[in-house]
Protein backbone atom coordinates (compact mmCIF):
# COMPACT_ATOMS: atom_id res chain seq x y z
CA UNK A 1 0.00 0.00 0.00
CA UNK A 2 1.60 3.24 -0.88
CA UNK A 3 0.79 6.65 0.57
CA UNK A 4 -1.84 7.95 -1.14
CA UNK A 5 -3.77 4.39 -0.45
CA UNK A 6 -3.10 5.00 2.95
CA UNK A 7 -3.87 8.33 2.94
CA UNK A 8 -7.69 7.55 1.33
CA UNK A 9 -7.76 4.94 3.96
CA UNK A 10 -6.96 7.09 6.91
CA UNK A 11 -8.80 10.34 5.40
CA UNK A 12 -12.04 7.57 5.49
CA UNK A 13 -11.67 6.13 8.37
CA UNK A 14 -11.85 9.22 10.50
CA UNK A 15 -15.41 8.96 10.18
CA UNK A 16 -15.39 5.90 12.71
CA UNK A 17 -14.68 8.31 15.45
CA UNK A 18 -17.28 10.82 14.13
CA UNK A 19 -20.23 10.19 16.78
CA UNK A 20 -23.66 10.43 14.14
CA UNK A 21 -25.10 13.67 14.11
CA UNK A 22 -28.40 11.98 12.91
CA UNK A 23 -31.08 10.02 14.65
CA UNK A 24 -30.54 5.86 14.58
CA UNK A 25 -32.72 4.65 12.42
CA UNK A 26 -35.25 2.43 13.92
CA UNK A 27 -37.12 -0.56 12.34
CA UNK A 28 -40.04 0.53 12.64
CA UNK A 29 -39.20 3.84 11.07
CA UNK A 30 -38.09 2.04 8.14
CA UNK A 31 -41.11 -0.56 7.37
CA UNK A 32 -43.97 2.78 8.01
CA UNK A 33 -44.86 4.68 4.66
CA UNK A 34 -42.32 7.39 4.32
CA UNK A 35 -43.64 11.02 3.82
CA UNK A 36 -43.80 13.28 7.26
CA UNK A 37 -42.02 10.88 8.78
CA UNK A 38 -39.33 11.30 6.61
CA UNK A 39 -39.57 15.06 6.76
CA UNK A 40 -39.58 14.63 10.96
CA UNK A 41 -36.23 13.01 10.63
CA UNK A 42 -34.87 15.33 8.51
CA UNK A 43 -36.08 18.13 10.92
CA UNK A 44 -34.64 16.14 14.39
CA UNK A 45 -31.33 15.78 12.56
CA UNK A 46 -30.76 19.37 11.50
CA UNK A 47 -31.20 19.72 15.21
CA UNK A 48 -28.97 16.58 16.20
CA UNK A 49 -26.53 18.28 13.75
CA UNK A 50 -26.41 21.67 15.88
CA UNK A 51 -26.47 19.71 18.79
CA UNK A 52 -23.05 18.35 18.29
CA UNK A 53 -21.36 20.70 15.59
CA UNK A 54 -19.27 22.56 18.66
CA UNK A 55 -17.89 19.13 19.45
CA UNK A 56 -17.08 18.18 16.04
CA UNK A 57 -15.86 21.97 15.51
CA UNK A 58 -13.35 21.58 18.95
CA UNK A 59 -12.05 18.33 16.90
CA UNK A 60 -11.61 19.75 13.51
CA UNK A 61 -9.58 22.26 15.05
CA UNK A 62 -7.28 20.29 17.36
CA UNK A 63 -6.67 17.91 14.10
CA UNK A 64 -5.72 20.90 12.06
CA UNK A 65 -1.72 21.53 11.37
CA UNK A 66 -1.40 18.48 11.86
CA UNK A 67 -0.68 15.67 9.50
CA UNK A 68 -1.94 12.48 8.36
CA UNK A 69 0.15 9.64 7.88
CA UNK A 70 2.33 10.76 4.90
CA UNK A 71 -0.29 13.71 4.19
CA UNK A 72 0.52 17.62 4.27
CA UNK A 73 -1.10 19.50 6.28
CA UNK A 74 -3.92 21.20 4.21
CA UNK A 75 -2.12 24.26 2.94
CA UNK A 76 -3.44 27.68 4.76
CA UNK A 77 -6.53 29.31 2.21
CA UNK A 78 -6.60 32.78 3.88
CA UNK A 79 -3.75 34.28 1.53
CA UNK A 80 -5.90 32.94 -1.76
CA UNK A 81 -9.22 33.66 -0.31
CA UNK A 82 -7.98 37.29 -0.21
CA UNK A 83 -7.57 37.05 -3.97
CA UNK A 84 -11.50 36.93 -4.84
CA UNK A 85 -13.03 38.97 -2.31
CA UNK A 86 -13.47 43.25 -2.59
CA UNK A 87 -15.46 42.99 -5.63
CA UNK A 88 -18.79 42.60 -6.94
CA UNK A 89 -18.67 40.21 -9.75
CA UNK A 90 -21.29 40.20 -12.62
CA UNK A 91 -22.31 37.35 -14.83
CA UNK A 92 -21.62 38.17 -18.82
CA UNK A 93 -21.74 34.49 -19.85
CA UNK A 94 -23.42 31.67 -18.55
CA UNK A 95 -22.82 28.25 -20.20
CA UNK A 96 -21.27 30.65 -23.57
CA UNK A 97 -24.45 32.44 -23.78
CA UNK A 98 -24.64 36.30 -22.68
CA UNK A 99 -26.45 36.67 -19.79
CA UNK A 100 -29.15 38.76 -21.44
CA UNK A 101 -31.01 40.33 -18.23
CA UNK A 102 -31.96 43.80 -16.85
CA UNK A 103 -28.66 45.45 -15.35
CA UNK A 104 -30.08 45.53 -12.11
CA UNK A 105 -30.88 41.66 -12.41
CA UNK A 106 -27.41 40.85 -13.48
CA UNK A 107 -26.49 37.34 -11.63
CA UNK A 108 -23.61 38.20 -9.72
CA UNK A 109 -21.23 36.82 -6.84
CA UNK A 110 -19.54 38.11 -3.93
CA UNK A 111 -16.61 36.04 -1.89
CA UNK A 112 -15.90 37.51 1.36
CA UNK A 113 -12.33 36.46 3.45
CA UNK A 114 -14.38 34.15 5.49
CA UNK A 115 -14.65 31.76 2.87
CA UNK A 116 -18.35 32.71 2.33
CA UNK A 117 -20.02 33.95 -0.48
CA UNK A 118 -23.09 35.97 -1.36
CA UNK A 119 -24.66 36.19 -4.54
CA UNK A 120 -28.16 36.66 -6.49
CA UNK A 121 -29.83 35.45 -9.81
CA UNK A 122 -32.59 37.37 -11.03
CA UNK A 123 -34.94 35.87 -8.99
CA UNK A 124 -33.16 34.45 -5.24
CA UNK A 125 -30.51 35.35 -3.23
CA UNK A 126 -28.50 32.68 -2.26
CA UNK A 127 -25.60 32.74 0.38
CA UNK A 128 -22.56 29.32 1.45
CA UNK A 129 -19.22 28.65 1.98
CA UNK A 130 -17.16 27.53 -0.66
CA UNK A 131 -13.22 26.07 -0.46
CA UNK A 132 -10.63 27.87 -2.81
CA UNK A 133 -6.92 25.73 -2.92
CA UNK A 134 -4.97 27.90 -5.42
CA UNK A 135 -7.22 28.11 -8.43
CA UNK A 136 -9.58 24.74 -7.25
CA UNK A 137 -12.82 26.00 -6.01
CA UNK A 138 -15.67 24.21 -4.79
CA UNK A 139 -18.74 25.93 -3.51
CA UNK A 140 -20.08 24.24 -0.52
CA UNK A 141 -23.99 23.63 0.75
CA UNK A 142 -25.46 26.89 0.07
CA UNK A 143 -28.76 28.11 1.29
CA UNK A 144 -30.96 29.56 -1.37
CA UNK A 145 -34.76 31.04 -1.63
CA UNK A 146 -36.33 29.16 -4.08
CA UNK A 147 -38.46 31.26 -6.56
CA UNK A 148 -39.03 30.87 -10.03
CA UNK A 149 -39.18 33.24 -12.21
CA UNK A 150 -37.08 33.05 -15.13
CA UNK A 151 -36.17 29.65 -15.22
CA UNK A 152 -33.39 29.44 -17.64
CA UNK A 153 -30.80 31.81 -16.36
CA UNK A 154 -31.26 30.85 -12.96
CA UNK A 155 -31.16 26.95 -13.47
CA UNK A 156 -27.85 27.75 -15.74
CA UNK A 157 -26.45 29.99 -12.67
CA UNK A 158 -27.44 27.48 -10.67
CA UNK A 159 -25.55 24.91 -12.19
CA UNK A 160 -22.27 26.82 -13.28
CA UNK A 161 -22.37 27.03 -9.25
CA UNK A 162 -22.67 23.76 -8.79
CA UNK A 163 -20.41 22.28 -11.71
CA UNK A 164 -17.61 24.50 -10.64
CA UNK A 165 -13.88 23.18 -9.67
CA UNK A 166 -11.56 25.81 -10.92
CA UNK A 167 -11.82 29.63 -10.81
CA UNK A 168 -9.36 31.79 -12.73
CA UNK A 169 -9.26 35.77 -12.58
CA UNK A 170 -7.76 38.15 -15.18
CA UNK A 171 -8.28 41.61 -13.56
CA UNK A 172 -11.23 42.31 -14.27
CA UNK A 173 -12.54 39.03 -15.43
CA UNK A 174 -13.01 36.07 -13.26
CA UNK A 175 -14.32 32.59 -15.11
CA UNK A 176 -15.54 29.65 -13.39
CA UNK A 177 -14.06 26.48 -15.44
CA UNK A 178 -15.78 22.62 -14.61
CA UNK A 179 -13.35 19.69 -14.26
CA UNK A 180 -12.10 19.28 -17.90
CA UNK A 181 -11.88 22.77 -18.52
CA UNK A 182 -15.44 23.95 -19.99
CA UNK A 183 -15.99 27.94 -19.07
CA UNK A 184 -19.47 27.41 -17.20
CA UNK A 185 -19.44 31.36 -16.47
CA UNK A 186 -17.70 34.25 -17.05
CA UNK A 187 -18.09 37.74 -14.37
CA UNK A 188 -17.04 41.29 -14.80
CA UNK A 189 -16.00 43.42 -12.04
CA UNK A 190 -18.94 45.87 -11.02
CA UNK A 191 -16.96 48.33 -11.71
CA UNK A 192 -16.17 47.53 -15.21
CA UNK A 193 -19.86 46.05 -15.47
CA UNK A 194 -21.45 48.79 -16.84
CA UNK A 195 -18.73 50.43 -19.12
CA UNK A 196 -17.44 47.40 -21.14
CA UNK A 197 -13.67 48.17 -19.56
CA UNK A 198 -10.61 47.99 -21.47
CA UNK A 199 -8.60 44.74 -20.71
CA UNK A 200 -6.87 45.25 -17.45
CA UNK A 201 -3.10 44.26 -16.61
CA UNK A 202 -2.01 43.24 -13.44
CA UNK A 203 -2.47 43.34 -10.48
CA UNK A 204 -3.91 39.98 -10.11
CA UNK A 205 -3.44 37.01 -7.35
CA UNK A 206 -5.62 34.30 -8.54
CA UNK A 207 -3.09 32.27 -11.13
CA UNK A 208 -3.58 32.85 -15.25
CA UNK A 209 -4.24 30.63 -17.90
CA UNK A 210 -1.37 32.29 -19.29
CA UNK A 211 -0.89 32.55 -22.95
CA UNK A 212 -0.26 28.87 -23.96
CA UNK A 213 -4.28 27.99 -23.05
CA UNK A 214 -6.98 29.13 -25.14
CA UNK A 215 -9.78 30.15 -23.50
CA UNK A 216 -12.13 27.60 -24.08
CA UNK A 217 -16.08 28.14 -25.19
CA UNK A 218 -18.07 25.69 -24.25
CA UNK A 219 -20.03 24.33 -27.38
CA UNK A 220 -22.69 22.58 -25.86
CA UNK A 221 -24.69 24.66 -23.80
CA UNK A 222 -26.61 22.85 -20.93
CA UNK A 223 -30.17 20.56 -23.56
CA UNK A 224 -33.44 22.75 -22.95
CA UNK A 225 -35.79 20.09 -21.38
CA UNK A 226 -39.47 20.34 -21.03
CA UNK A 227 -41.17 17.65 -19.30
CA UNK A 228 -45.32 17.19 -18.98
CA UNK A 229 -46.98 15.13 -16.75
CA UNK A 230 -49.90 12.83 -17.92
CA UNK A 231 -52.54 10.87 -15.62
CA UNK A 232 -53.21 7.45 -17.52
CA UNK A 233 -54.60 6.24 -14.20
CA UNK A 234 -58.45 6.49 -13.51
CA UNK A 235 -57.99 8.47 -10.21
CA UNK A 236 -57.59 12.29 -9.70
CA UNK A 237 -53.94 13.34 -9.02
CA UNK A 238 -53.39 15.85 -6.12
CA UNK A 239 -49.52 17.45 -5.89
CA UNK A 240 -47.83 15.45 -8.18
CA UNK A 241 -43.76 16.40 -7.01
CA UNK A 242 -40.87 15.13 -9.57
CA UNK A 243 -37.52 15.85 -8.83
CA UNK A 244 -35.00 16.48 -11.85
CA UNK A 245 -31.97 16.37 -11.12
CA UNK A 246 -31.74 20.16 -10.13
CA UNK A 247 -34.76 21.13 -8.81
CA UNK A 248 -37.98 19.77 -7.37
CA UNK A 249 -40.96 20.64 -9.58
CA UNK A 250 -44.45 20.98 -8.33
CA UNK A 251 -46.93 19.87 -11.35
CA UNK A 252 -50.05 21.06 -9.03
CA UNK A 253 -53.61 18.92 -9.21
CA UNK A 254 -53.89 16.56 -12.61
CA UNK A 255 -57.26 14.86 -13.14
CA UNK A 256 -57.65 11.23 -14.57
CA UNK A 257 -56.75 11.53 -18.13
CA UNK A 258 -55.14 15.28 -18.06
CA UNK A 259 -51.85 16.40 -19.00
CA UNK A 260 -50.22 19.09 -17.19
CA UNK A 261 -48.41 21.57 -18.98
CA UNK A 262 -44.58 21.74 -19.89
CA UNK A 263 -42.15 22.69 -17.68
CA UNK A 264 -38.53 23.24 -18.14
CA UNK A 265 -35.85 21.58 -16.54
CA UNK A 266 -31.98 21.61 -17.92
CA UNK A 267 -31.75 17.54 -16.43
CA UNK A 268 -33.59 14.94 -16.68
CA UNK A 269 -33.60 11.11 -17.06
CA UNK A 270 -36.29 8.29 -18.90
CA UNK A 271 -37.24 8.00 -14.99
CA UNK A 272 -37.49 10.61 -11.78
CA UNK A 273 -38.21 10.52 -8.26
CA UNK A 274 -41.96 11.08 -8.14
CA UNK A 275 -44.85 11.80 -5.29
CA UNK A 276 -48.38 12.57 -5.25
CA UNK A 277 -51.59 11.73 -3.66
CA UNK A 278 -54.55 10.11 -5.15
CA UNK A 279 -57.52 9.19 -3.29
CA UNK A 280 -56.08 10.35 0.11
CA UNK A 281 -53.28 7.58 0.05
CA UNK A 282 -49.38 9.45 -0.58
CA UNK A 283 -47.47 7.99 -3.12
CA UNK A 284 -43.90 7.91 -3.74
CA UNK A 285 -41.69 6.47 -7.06
CA UNK A 286 -38.25 6.15 -5.70
CA UNK A 287 -35.88 5.33 -7.98
CA UNK A 288 -33.06 3.16 -6.80
CA UNK A 289 -30.31 3.28 -9.73
CA UNK A 290 -29.15 5.91 -12.04
CA UNK A 291 -26.10 4.28 -12.41
CA UNK A 292 -25.55 4.40 -16.56
CA UNK A 293 -28.25 6.51 -17.27
CA UNK A 294 -28.14 8.87 -20.31
CA UNK A 295 -29.29 12.35 -19.76
CA UNK A 296 -32.53 13.25 -21.96
CA UNK A 297 -31.24 15.24 -25.14
CA UNK A 298 -33.10 18.69 -25.68
CA UNK A 299 -37.02 18.13 -26.59
CA UNK A 300 -40.12 17.87 -25.31
CA UNK A 301 -41.18 14.52 -22.94
CA UNK A 302 -44.38 13.18 -21.06
CA UNK A 303 -43.55 10.98 -18.27
CA UNK A 304 -46.70 9.13 -18.48
CA UNK A 305 -47.88 7.97 -14.48
CA UNK A 306 -49.90 5.23 -13.91
CA UNK A 307 -51.25 3.43 -10.61
CA UNK A 308 -50.32 0.01 -10.59
CA UNK A 309 -51.93 -1.15 -6.86
CA UNK A 310 -50.07 0.56 -3.95
CA UNK A 311 -47.20 1.89 -6.82
CA UNK A 312 -46.55 4.43 -9.44
CA UNK A 313 -45.28 3.39 -12.72
CA UNK A 314 -43.55 5.73 -15.11
CA UNK A 315 -43.76 5.97 -18.63
CA UNK A 316 -41.45 7.91 -21.38
CA UNK A 317 -42.93 9.24 -23.72
CA UNK A 318 -40.84 11.18 -26.82
CA UNK A 319 -43.20 14.28 -27.37
CA UNK A 320 -42.67 16.19 -31.16
CA UNK B 1 -32.20 -10.60 18.22
CA UNK B 2 -34.99 -12.92 16.59
CA UNK B 3 -33.51 -14.97 13.22
CA UNK B 4 -35.31 -15.44 10.60
CA UNK B 5 -36.69 -18.86 8.47
CA UNK B 6 -32.90 -18.95 6.96
CA UNK B 7 -31.36 -18.41 10.33
CA UNK B 8 -30.15 -15.16 9.76
CA UNK B 9 -31.04 -11.89 11.79
CA UNK B 10 -34.38 -10.82 10.70
CA UNK B 11 -34.75 -7.18 9.15
CA UNK B 12 -35.27 -5.93 12.35
CA UNK B 13 -32.39 -7.16 13.64
CA UNK B 14 -30.04 -5.94 10.44
CA UNK B 15 -31.29 -2.70 10.72
CA UNK B 16 -30.39 -2.38 14.56
CA UNK B 17 -27.00 -4.01 13.83
CA UNK B 18 -25.98 -2.81 10.62
CA UNK B 19 -27.64 0.91 10.45
CA UNK B 20 -24.78 2.83 11.59
CA UNK B 21 -22.14 1.08 9.40
CA UNK B 22 -24.65 2.13 6.58
CA UNK B 23 -25.19 5.61 7.90
CA UNK B 24 -21.19 6.03 7.60
CA UNK B 25 -21.04 4.72 4.36
CA UNK B 26 -23.69 6.89 3.16
CA UNK B 27 -22.62 9.74 4.82
CA UNK B 28 -18.79 8.94 3.14
CA UNK B 29 -20.42 8.86 -0.81
CA UNK B 30 -23.34 11.55 0.32
CA UNK B 31 -21.31 13.91 1.66
CA UNK B 32 -23.86 14.82 4.48
CA UNK B 33 -25.70 13.29 7.18
CA UNK B 34 -28.81 14.25 6.23
CA UNK B 35 -28.84 12.75 2.71
CA UNK B 36 -26.56 9.55 4.44
CA UNK B 37 -30.24 9.33 6.34
CA UNK B 38 -32.33 9.57 3.58
CA UNK B 39 -30.59 7.33 1.43
CA UNK B 40 -30.04 4.28 3.91
CA UNK B 41 -33.83 4.92 5.01
CA UNK B 42 -34.25 4.70 1.31
CA UNK B 43 -32.43 1.60 0.58
CA UNK B 44 -34.14 -0.56 3.32
CA UNK B 45 -37.18 0.79 2.48
CA UNK B 46 -36.72 -0.99 -0.95
CA UNK B 47 -34.82 -4.35 0.36
CA UNK B 48 -37.86 -4.89 2.67
CA UNK B 49 -40.09 -6.62 0.41
CA UNK B 50 -37.44 -8.56 -1.05
CA UNK B 51 -36.37 -9.49 2.71
CA UNK B 52 -37.26 -12.95 2.66
CA UNK B 53 -35.68 -13.46 -0.68
CA UNK B 54 -32.18 -12.72 0.60
CA UNK B 55 -31.36 -16.03 2.18
CA UNK B 56 -27.66 -15.21 0.96
CA UNK B 57 -25.82 -13.06 3.98
CA UNK B 58 -22.96 -12.14 1.49
CA UNK B 59 -25.88 -11.91 -0.92
CA UNK B 60 -27.80 -9.46 1.04
CA UNK B 61 -25.13 -7.43 2.54
CA UNK B 62 -23.75 -6.87 -1.26
CA UNK B 63 -27.24 -5.92 -2.02
CA UNK B 64 -28.08 -3.41 0.44
CA UNK B 65 -24.45 -1.75 -0.01
CA UNK B 66 -25.73 -1.41 -3.74
CA UNK B 67 -28.98 -0.08 -2.37
CA UNK B 68 -27.56 2.53 -0.31
CA UNK B 69 -24.70 3.48 -2.69
CA UNK B 70 -27.20 4.22 -5.14
CA UNK B 71 -29.39 5.54 -3.16
CA UNK B 72 -26.91 8.26 -1.86
CA UNK B 73 -25.89 9.04 -6.11
CA UNK B 74 -29.64 9.60 -6.76
CA UNK B 75 -29.55 11.89 -4.02
CA UNK B 76 -26.60 13.60 -5.10
CA UNK B 77 -28.36 14.31 -8.62
CA UNK B 78 -31.81 15.17 -6.92
CA UNK B 79 -30.85 17.80 -4.55
CA UNK B 80 -28.06 19.70 -5.88
CA UNK B 81 -25.95 21.52 -3.62
CA UNK B 82 -28.67 24.02 -2.24
CA UNK B 83 -30.81 23.79 0.69
CA UNK B 84 -34.03 25.79 0.27
CA UNK B 85 -34.85 28.69 2.13
CA UNK B 86 -38.28 29.76 2.71
CA UNK B 87 -38.09 33.30 2.98
CA UNK B 88 -35.88 35.51 1.59
CA UNK B 89 -35.60 37.57 4.87
CA UNK B 90 -34.54 33.85 6.53
CA UNK B 91 -31.62 33.70 4.03
CA UNK B 92 -28.91 35.64 6.09
CA UNK B 93 -29.72 33.22 9.13
CA UNK B 94 -29.73 30.04 6.87
CA UNK B 95 -26.82 28.10 8.14
CA UNK B 96 -24.57 26.85 5.71
CA UNK B 97 -21.48 25.72 7.45
CA UNK B 98 -22.97 23.23 10.02
CA UNK B 99 -21.88 20.24 8.29
CA UNK B 100 -19.34 17.47 9.89
CA UNK B 101 -18.34 17.43 6.18
CA UNK B 102 -16.87 20.94 6.42
CA UNK B 103 -14.98 20.20 9.49
CA UNK B 104 -13.45 17.28 8.56
CA UNK B 105 -12.74 19.42 5.31
CA UNK B 106 -9.54 21.04 6.33
CA UNK B 107 -8.12 17.94 8.26
CA UNK B 108 -6.03 16.54 4.99
CA UNK B 109 -5.82 16.26 1.35
CA UNK B 110 -6.85 13.23 0.56
CA UNK B 111 -10.71 13.70 1.96
CA UNK B 112 -10.17 17.23 0.61
CA UNK B 113 -9.84 15.52 -2.59
CA UNK B 114 -12.32 12.87 -1.96
CA UNK B 115 -15.04 15.21 -1.55
CA UNK B 116 -14.11 17.18 -4.92
CA UNK B 117 -14.20 13.81 -7.13
CA UNK B 118 -17.38 13.21 -9.23
CA UNK B 119 -19.93 11.01 -7.23
CA UNK B 120 -19.55 7.54 -8.77
CA UNK B 121 -15.30 8.03 -8.66
CA UNK B 122 -16.13 8.96 -4.83
CA UNK B 123 -18.58 6.20 -4.05
CA UNK B 124 -15.80 3.47 -5.70
CA UNK B 125 -12.88 5.02 -3.56
CA UNK B 126 -15.38 4.74 -0.02
CA UNK B 127 -16.10 0.94 -1.11
CA UNK B 128 -12.18 0.60 -1.94
CA UNK B 129 -10.81 1.91 1.33
CA UNK B 130 -13.45 2.01 4.00
CA UNK B 131 -15.07 -0.55 3.02
CA UNK B 132 -12.14 -2.81 1.82
CA UNK B 133 -14.05 -4.17 -1.31
CA UNK B 134 -12.35 -6.24 -3.77
CA UNK B 135 -12.53 -4.44 -7.42
CA UNK B 136 -15.66 -6.98 -8.52
CA UNK B 137 -17.29 -6.26 -5.34
CA UNK B 138 -17.03 -2.48 -6.46
CA UNK B 139 -18.27 -3.16 -9.86
CA UNK B 140 -21.26 -5.27 -8.52
CA UNK B 141 -22.26 -2.29 -5.80
CA UNK B 142 -22.13 0.62 -8.71
CA UNK B 143 -23.36 -1.85 -11.56
CA UNK B 144 -20.50 -1.26 -13.60
CA UNK B 145 -17.54 -3.22 -15.13
CA UNK B 146 -14.92 -4.57 -12.54
CA UNK B 147 -12.53 -2.69 -14.38
CA UNK B 148 -14.51 0.50 -15.09
CA UNK B 149 -14.19 -0.08 -11.10
CA UNK B 150 -11.01 -0.20 -11.01
CA UNK B 151 -10.46 2.71 -13.48
CA UNK B 152 -12.37 5.11 -11.16
CA UNK B 153 -10.10 3.81 -7.76
CA UNK B 154 -7.07 4.38 -10.35
CA UNK B 155 -7.94 8.25 -11.19
CA UNK B 156 -8.39 9.30 -8.09
CA UNK B 157 -5.37 7.73 -6.77
CA UNK B 158 -3.42 9.24 -9.55
CA UNK B 159 -4.72 12.66 -8.42
CA UNK B 160 -4.01 12.24 -5.06
CA UNK B 161 -0.74 11.06 -5.55
CA UNK B 162 -0.12 14.40 -7.79
CA UNK B 163 -1.43 16.55 -5.04
CA UNK B 164 0.69 14.98 -2.64
CA UNK B 165 4.27 15.52 -4.89
CA UNK B 166 2.48 18.82 -5.53
CA UNK B 167 2.62 19.47 -1.73
CA UNK B 168 5.95 18.04 -1.14
CA UNK B 169 7.82 20.06 -3.98
CA UNK B 170 5.95 23.46 -2.74
CA UNK B 171 6.74 22.20 0.75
Amino acid sequence: MDDAERAFRDALHRVDSVKIPVPSLEPAEVKRTPGLGLVLGRWLAAAAVVAVVAGLAVWALAGRGQTVAGVPAAPPTAATEAKLTGTTWMAVELYGKPAKIAPEKVPFIEFSADSTFYGGDPCNQFHGTYLLVGNELTFRPMAKTEIGCNVTQQQLFDKALENARRVYRDGDTLELLDQPGNVLARFRSSASYTEPAPTPSGGTDIPSRGPEVTPTMINHPAPDVWVRIRNASGVDFEQVHVNFYDKRVNYGDIKAGAESRYLHTLLAYSYAFVQLSAAGKEYRLQPVDFVGETELATGRYTYVLDLDGARISLRLEVDK
Amino acid sequence: MTADVNGGPDFEGFVRIRSDRLLRVAFLVAGNWDDARDAVQDALEGVLPRWGRLADSDKRDAYVRRCVVNACLATIRRRGRSRPVAEPQLLPQAKVEADPEWAIANADEAWRLCTSLPATQRAAVVLRFYQDLSFAEIGAALGCPEATARSHVHRALAALRSRLEEGQSNG
